[in-house]
């Protein structure tokens, strides 16, 4: 298990991870979502150890990552920069990794040769961008880890390499039990992969769900009256947003979905609809509700 | 630990795969010009270059071959600078750090690259030009085998400090280019700062005077240059400077552990020592911009304290602008407020030498060497064997000091003369103190103390020499540039040496080398160069036309006509005005030649002051140089004036 408790990060007066305490167990898939600058890459630098926290810890399985060569060998980390030197061909880099990561896996390096068709005898520098990135991939999959923790990882691959690199994830975490983390702003592609969510403002942890839970909390309701009332008829209801569009309430709440539909219904309406919610949706409405609060 | 050993071998094997060729390029330098240069002596057999061959063998033994001194110097601050670049860029610092290693592993692993880098190469080098010895039978004397391992020790321990000091700054930087300026600074910035200190205080002090000497005490800051000093580079130094570098390294260890790593592409590391660095950076540019100032506006005071001002208001605000990476700095006026206050009280105290710099004395027991002049000695020959100076002489130096602080007028006072007050102390100190005296007082108090005995014999060491430890007594003209007279015959060094012994008896010898108005100075027709057995000089000292018994010496000798002007010699002369071009003449009328003769060999060599003329005279010997004299029309023969 890789977590952080109360971790704090400033950067002179920016605080750039405030507090932030979140727990991802094994063989799950945790998604980091936040705006551009909400603290996401800085958190993820504590993960991999690169970061030294102000407050607070960084653990993997009970130990502290910081300056724990044996933690962070079992810590992959693809970066949304190349975190290779740019002169090497993919096999040096390679050869690299197996001198450092006691679990290096060239077996798995020979298979996933079949699957990334680029040769590894190229100089990393004479690849396009989609290549040096799955360059990265291919290496940090071989690298023998526990958790793999990846910074926008689909970014600028095409979507057959996309689909490919989503595959390898899962068969890690299904055949290894390996832990994922992933930062990403393609919230359609972590909301099928991620079993948990996490979201991130102004460098806080605004939330942390499992996925489910999080989808079952959050409805998106559309009801329509016959007779228009006056007033918003569910006041009672914990609404994170409203809009009236003619007779029709869109309202997005919180709570039992049974609970909720009982409460519309006890209002009478003619349309009562219960619309599911994307992981996009959610963000951006409980981004807004943070900002608002 | 063998875990720990493990991850620095492959961060060590991975820097040799990276930095193999730093380590080609530093090799291929030093073995394209050290060996080859020997290698190219001996392709010239037929030329005789034994001397300067081993001058150059002897050279890159003591490590006074300017490449070997660049090299020393220069090359672990570039290989460190390549090699530690991944802390100052922001990818480079994250791909290293999110290896499994901890940062004594990669202090280490990347430590021991750089210092491989320049170290093979100069190992190399010492090796095959240890081989190259046995092509050239001159080269055997020079190096032995000991003579390589102990070059080996020393270049080793050398690469090693200034290894750990380039990367100890690279810790405290975060930036390439600061990376590179701050070692530098910490090469020179102590000594740089010595010296611009004195400059300042010599010219907010009245009284002190600048004094700043590369001395022993120095060469402890930079070792390379201790190999070649009189008392050579032991082993234990060797010792001292790897415990040195060593601890240096622990240093850029400590930072390491405390550095964020976040602080790539900073101008420095720490935060906390932005002050410094800014207060550091104002100070530095006051202590530079205030004498330039000064000089440029012909030496008015007024420019010494703007150059000050404006010195300190582009450092700080120029460190300010590198640190905030912005030019909307001038929120920081309070604390340039703060820095201005600071300076204040320190240029303030200066000025009105408050820790009293002005009328310091030494103790009379920490003075090894010393000398109130005219003349300002800027160097004291402190070899072993010289003569110590008595209590008594020292005590009435310090009493002559006192006086002289006592009557001590401002600069440039009508009348007056500078001496000049030098000691020079145990342990290297140098005390350096000018004082603006009028004639009244250096006719009478200062002439006294030159002519007391015990001060004479201080002053001539030539009184306290006896003629038997002479081996050969060289003069050289002054007017005759070129022309020496080497005398060896015992007799004829006694008889010299004895009437120079005696006419500086007879003449008050203490006012001849100390003390004499302006026009009487240069009357020196020639210099004595006493010489010993083997050939290394006792003594230097100028003759002059007053030492009549010398002169009488000489011209019974028949030496004199050869170290005077004489009709003979001279070949024409030319009258050059230095106003009139057209007024340009040569001189045939042999009379007024003889004037001319006469006035100069009276009058002795002069340095070159502007007047009205300029007297060319060419010498019909060939080994003779021409001779440039400078003469004010009242000086020329009536024949000669307009």
């Amino acid at each position: 298990m890789i977590e952080t408790i109360h971790l704090t990060k400033k950067f002179g007066n920016l605080v750039a991870v405030n507090d932030v305490s979140i727990s991802v167990s094994k063989g799950s898939i945790y998604g980091l979502v936040g705006p551009n600058g909400s603290g996401k890459t800085t958190l993820i630098k504590h993960l991999v150890g690169i970061y030294r926290q102000d407050d607070g810890d960084v653990l993997l399985n009970g130990k502290p990552i910081y300056e724990n060569p044996e933690a962070k060998a079992k810590i992959g980390y693809l970066s949304d920069q190349p975190l290779y030197h740019l002169h090497y061909t993919t096999e040096e880099m390679a050869k690299l990794y197996a001198r450092i990561y006691p679990n290096w896996d060239y077996e798995r390096y020979h298979y996933l040769k079949r699957i990334f068709q680029f040769s590894d005898q190229k100089k990393i520098r004479t690849l396009s961008k989609g290549m040096q990135k799955q360059a990265t991939f291919w290496l940090t999959l071989c690298k023998g880890v526990e958790v793999l923790v990846l910074d926008e990882p689909i970014d600028g691959l095409d979507p057959m390499i996309r689909k490919q690199v989503r595959d390898l994830m899962i068969e890690d975490v299904t055949l290894k039990e390996t832990t994922i983390i992933i930062s990403s702003h393609n919230l359609r592609e972590l909301e099928d992969l991620c079993d948990h969510i996490a979201i991130l403002e102004d460098g806080k942890l605004i939330l942390a769900r499992e996925m489910n839970t999080l989808k079952n909390d959050l409805h998106k309701i559309q009801v329509a009256y016959q007779n228009m009332p006056i007033d918003f008829p569910l006041q009672d209801l914990d609404t994170i947003s409203v809009k009236r569009t003619g007779s029709v309430y869109t309202i997005i709440a919180r709570g039992n979905r049974r609970e909720i539909f009982e409460r519309v219904q006890a209002t009478h309406p003619v349309v009562c609809d219960f619309i599911p919610l994307s992981l996009e949706e959610i963000f951006i409405h409980e981004v807004e509700g943070a900002q608002n609060d | 630990m063998t875990d720990m050993i493990k991850r620095i071998r492959a961060i060590f094997l991975n820097g040799c795969k990276q930095y193999k060729w730093l380590c080609i390029g530093w090799a291929g330098l030093l073995l394209s010009v050290l060996p080859t240069r020997m290698l190219m002596f001996r392709s010239h057999s037929s030329m005789n270059f034994g001397d300067e061959m081993i001058a150059y063998a002897e050279k890159i033994q003591n490590f006074e071959n300017s490449l070997l001194i660049v090299y020393v110097l220069l090359a672990p601050v570039i290989s460190v600078l390549i090699i530690f670049s991944h802390l100052h860029q922001k990818n480079r610092v994250d791909l290293v750090h999110q290896l499994p290693v901890t940062r004594m592993d990669l202090l280490l692993g990347r430590g021991l690259i750089a210092y491989c880098t320049v170290w093979v190469p100069l190992m190399l080098t010492g090796i095959v030009v240890y081989m190259l010895k046995g092509l050239t039978p001159e080269f055997q004397s020079v190096l032995e085998w000991k003579y390589l391992l102990q070059w080996m020790i020393h270049g080793s321990i050398f690469l090693l400090l200034h290894t750990s000091i380039t990367i100890f700054m690279g810790l405290l930087t975060g930036m390439i280019p600061t990376h590179g300026l701050f070692t530098v600074i910490a090469y020179l910035f102590p000594l740089g700062m010595y010296a611009l200190s004195l400059v300042n205080m010599s010219l907010m002090i009245q009284t002190y005077n600048y004094s700043f000497n590369f001395s022993e005490r120095f060469s402890w800051w930079m070792p390379i240059m201790r190999v070649s000093l009189r008392n050579g580079f032991p082993y234990l130094q060797d010792l001292i400077y790897l415990v040195v570098g060593l601890l240096i390294f622990l240093g850029a260890y400590l930072l390491y552990r405390i550095r964020a790593l976040e602080s790539a592409g900073n101008v420095i590391a720490f935060p906390k020592l932005n002050r410094i660095f800014k207060y550091g950076m104002g100070f530095s540019f006051m202590m530079v911009l205030g004498p330039f100032f000064y000089l440029l506006s012909n030496e008015i005071p007024t420019w010494l304290y703007i150059g000050y001002g404006l010195g300190g208001l582009f450092g700080f605000f120029l460190a300010e602008v590198l640190i905030q990476k912005s030019f909307h700095i001038w929120n920081k006026w309070k604390s340039f407020l703060v820095f201005i206050g600071l300076s204040t009280i320190l240029i303030g105290g200066m000025r009105m030498d408050l820790i009293g710099i002005q009328n310091w004395q030494p103790q009379a027991e920490s003075i090894q060497a010393l000398s109130i002049s005219s003349y300002n000695q800027y160097y004291f020959n402190m070899e072993d064997d010289t003569d110590p100076i008595s209590l008594p002489i020292k005590e009435k130096a310090l009493a002559l000091q006192v006086e002289m602080i006592a009557k001590n007028l401002p600069e440039g006072s009508p009348n007056t003369e500078m001496i000049y007050c030098n000691y020079y102390l145990n342990h290297d100190g140098h005390s350096r103190r000018v004082y603006t005296l009028d004639d009244g007082f250096l006719n009478s108090t200062y002439r006294e103390y030159l002519a007391d005995p015990e001060i004479i014999t201080q002053n001539f060491p030539i009184l306290s020499m006896h003629s038997s430890q002479i081996a050969t007594l060289r003069l050289s003209s002054n007017n005759l540039p070129g022309r020496v007279i080497t005398i060896t015959s015992p007799s004829e060094i006694r008889l010299l040496t004895e009437a120079i012994q005696s006419d500086i008896h007879e003449i008050q010898g203490g006012t001849y080398w100390n003390y004499l108005p302006d026009d009487e100075r240069n009357a020196e027709f020639a210099y004595a160069h006493f010489l010993d057995q083997d050939g290394q000089t006792l003594l230097d000292m100028p003759l002059r036309n007053q030492f009549e018994k010398t002169v009488s010496q000489l011209t019974s000798s028949e030496r004199m006509d050869r170290l005077v002007l004489t009709m003979d010699e001279i070949e024409s002369i030319h009258l050059l005005s230095t106003e009139d071009p057209k007024t340009d003449k040569v001189i045939n009328d042999p009379e007024t030649v003889q004037d001319l003769i006469t006035f100069i060999n009276n009058t002795g060599d002069r340095y070159w002051r502007p007047t009205d003329y300029e007297l060319v005279i060419y010498f019909s010997d060939r080994s003779i140089n021409t001779l440039y004299y400078s003469i004010d029309e009242n000086e020329l023969p009536r024949s000669l004036r307009y």
